[in-house]
């Protein structure tokens, strides 16, 4: 059994009356991929914009091996290896590809590991093969398709070299096409022993990579366990499609 | 190619400019020339915080008149030559640039602005009140002039503004200056991305400040005077002329502070047409060729190549 790496206790975040995130509580392990499941509002990106410390909780704590690091801003999370990408794709605009891959290599945290201009291509040019985007690296990334440009914002986190991803909704505005390349990155990224929480709102997305699912609604987690569990579990199923709904399903 | 022929024109343009007083005897070009150069490190300098982070300061000239006072200071005290006013220009007006950016930078939106806009009323206003060190509504003469000829002054002038634009087209350049055009095109991501944001805008404030400041303390010793108009009417001249010549890349601005300062001594001739003769022009240039007049060198085009062929 691996360790805890990520664990929040009672996480809430206010919107004036709102609780967009109520009490949360989660514990992430050590190399698994955790899916995180709900319909439009569940308050599954507001999770992740305070996990990444863009927002700060209203009230709770969480700790990232051990260490509480509730307080930290964006830039002091991503150089513990806490990296995310977004809902809606944000790619730096006015440069290449080679250039928004460059941009994280040039952080404390990875100026450490690449001494050198060398090293950084090195790093930029195997980063961007693993990801499959080599043939747009001195493209601007604006005008690329939209699956490209979700692949570019995958290896930009990835150039922080993670040890947890937050993917945001990774699969979405993507056809079935585009979808197999990016479903096999995360996969590699995961079987090199790293951590990976990924937001959906369909379920279906999670079935080939997630183990497990935490299902949230209103702010609230309302079940968690096994794709399966999740699927049939009545709560779930009624966040969905309203109350009462459960009687209908597996008959 | 394009970049290879702008490098052609800048070399020219430089070696021009350096065997200008050689070929032609004319004092008043050589005047409104340096002048010219002046601002065109203004409007580089500018271009370096704002052009590159996208936060528009409106205050350069709180920091062009840090420079430009403290030679009145430094000159009254003691007898400094005017290489040392202004390297005390920059450094000055750098630590104050930094101290400005310290509260303001991490004001998100367009506050800003709105605070360097402020910066500049708050900096005149201290001009007047302390009059007795300022020459206030006056200003002070009789500073020492840079050289003790015309020909001497403009060749001060000229090599400051290549060192000067040399410095900041370079620092641009490096991944220095990628990181500030990551910032302008997302803030947030590039925070994500582990790169500590305010520390790169501060910096750069800093640097643009400090170039601001020396530039002022230079016009001080070229006019041997410095007062309100040298140093606050040009203000939102200096944001216009590195509009016109296009921001984000130092050299495009540069050369738009040269373009719309001889513009502005040239446009004279036409009397009371001025200022609708510079409006038009100025209209002209931001309705054709809004990314800048010399921009188009630098830019990069969207690509054709989308990637996926079942869009």
């Amino acid at each position: 059994m691996n360790d805890v790496i990520l664990k929040t206790i009672d996480l809430t975040k206010r919107f004036g009356g709102l609780a967009a995130v109520d009490k949360v509580s989660i514990e992430v392990i050590e190399g698994e991929i955790l899916g995180i499941l709900g319909p439009n509002g569940a308050g599954k990106t507001t999770l992740f914009n305070i996990l990444s410390g863009y927002f700060r909780p209203t009230e709770g704590t969480f700790t990232y091996k051990g260490r509480d690091i509730t307080k930290l801003s964006s830039e002091k999370v991503a150089s513990l290896g806490i990296v995310r990408t977004y809902q809606i794709v944000r790619l730096f605009d006015k440069l290449t590809v080679h250039e928004n891959l460059l941009i994280p290599c040039l952080s404390a945290r990875m100026s450490a590991k690449l001494k050198d201009k060398k090293d950084r291509e090195n790093y930029i040019e195997n980063l961007a093969e693993e990801v499959g985007i080599s043939e747009f690296l001195d493209l601007p990334t604006q005008g690329l398709s939209h699956g490209v440009r979700k692949l570019v914002e995958f290896g930009r986190a990835l150039a922080n070299d993670p040890d947890v991803l937050l993917l945001d909704e990774p699969f979405s505005g993507l056809n079935p096409v585009e979808v197999e390349p990016l479903a096999n990155v995360i996969r590699n990224f995961h079987k090199k022993g790293n951590t990976i929480l990924i937001i959906e709102h369909k379920l279906r997305e999670f079935m080939k990579l997630v183990e497990r699912v935490v299902a949230m609604d209103r702010g609230k987690i309302i079940a968690s366990g096994s794709v399966k569990e999740i699927s049939e579990n009545p709560l779930v199923v009624e966040a969905y499609l309203g109350k009462g709904a459960s009687r209908f399903v597996g008959t | 190619m394009r970049r290879k022929i702008f490098a052609l024109f800048m070399i020219g343009l430089v070696v021009l400019l350096l065997l200008l007083p050689v070929v032609r005897d004319d004092l008043y070009l050589l005047t409104i020339l340096s002048i010219a150069l002046c601002y065109s490190v203004l409007a580089a300098s500018w271009d370096f915080f704002s052009g590159y982070t996208g936060r528009e300061n409106f205050g350069i000239s709180a920091f062009v008149a840090v420079g430009g006072y403290l030679v009145g200071l430094v000159t009254s005290s003691f007898n400094a030559p005017p290489i040392l006013s202004i390297l005390m220009g920059f450094i000055l007006a750098g630590i104050v640039g930094f101290l400005i950016g310290l509260p303001t930078l991490r004001l998100r939106g367009p506050y800003f602005a709105l605070a360097t806009l402020a910066l500049v009323t708050i900096a005149e206003n201290l001009v007047l009140a302390f009059a007795r060190v300022t020459g206030g509504e006056d200003g002070l003469y009789g500073l020492p002039y840079l050289t003790v000829t015309i020909e001497g002054s403009y060749y001060y002038v000229l090599i400051f503004a290549i060192i000067s634009i040399a410095i900041l087209f370079l620092i641009g350049r490096s991944n220095f200056g990628l990181i500030l055009k990551a910032i302008n095109s997302d803030e947030e991501a590039t925070r994500s991305s582990g790169i500590r944001v305010t520390k790169y805008k501060l910096l750069s404030l800093s640097l643009s400040a400090a170039f601001a400041g020396a530039t002022g303390a230079l016009l001080a010793h070229f006019y041997g005077y410095i007062g309100r108009d040298v140093v606050f009417q040009s203000n939102l001249l200096i944001i216009i002329m590195a509009t016109v010549g296009g921001t984000g890349f130092v050299l495009p601005a540069a050369l738009g502070g040269i373009t719309i300062s001889l513009l502005t001594e040239y446009i004279r001739a036409f009397g009371e047409l001025k200022n609708l003769t510079y409006t038009a022009l100025l209209m002209v240039m931001i309705l054709f060729v809004p990314g800048g007049l010399f921009s188009f060198v630098f830019a990069k085009k969207a690509s054709r190549k989308r990637g996926v062929p079942n869009e």
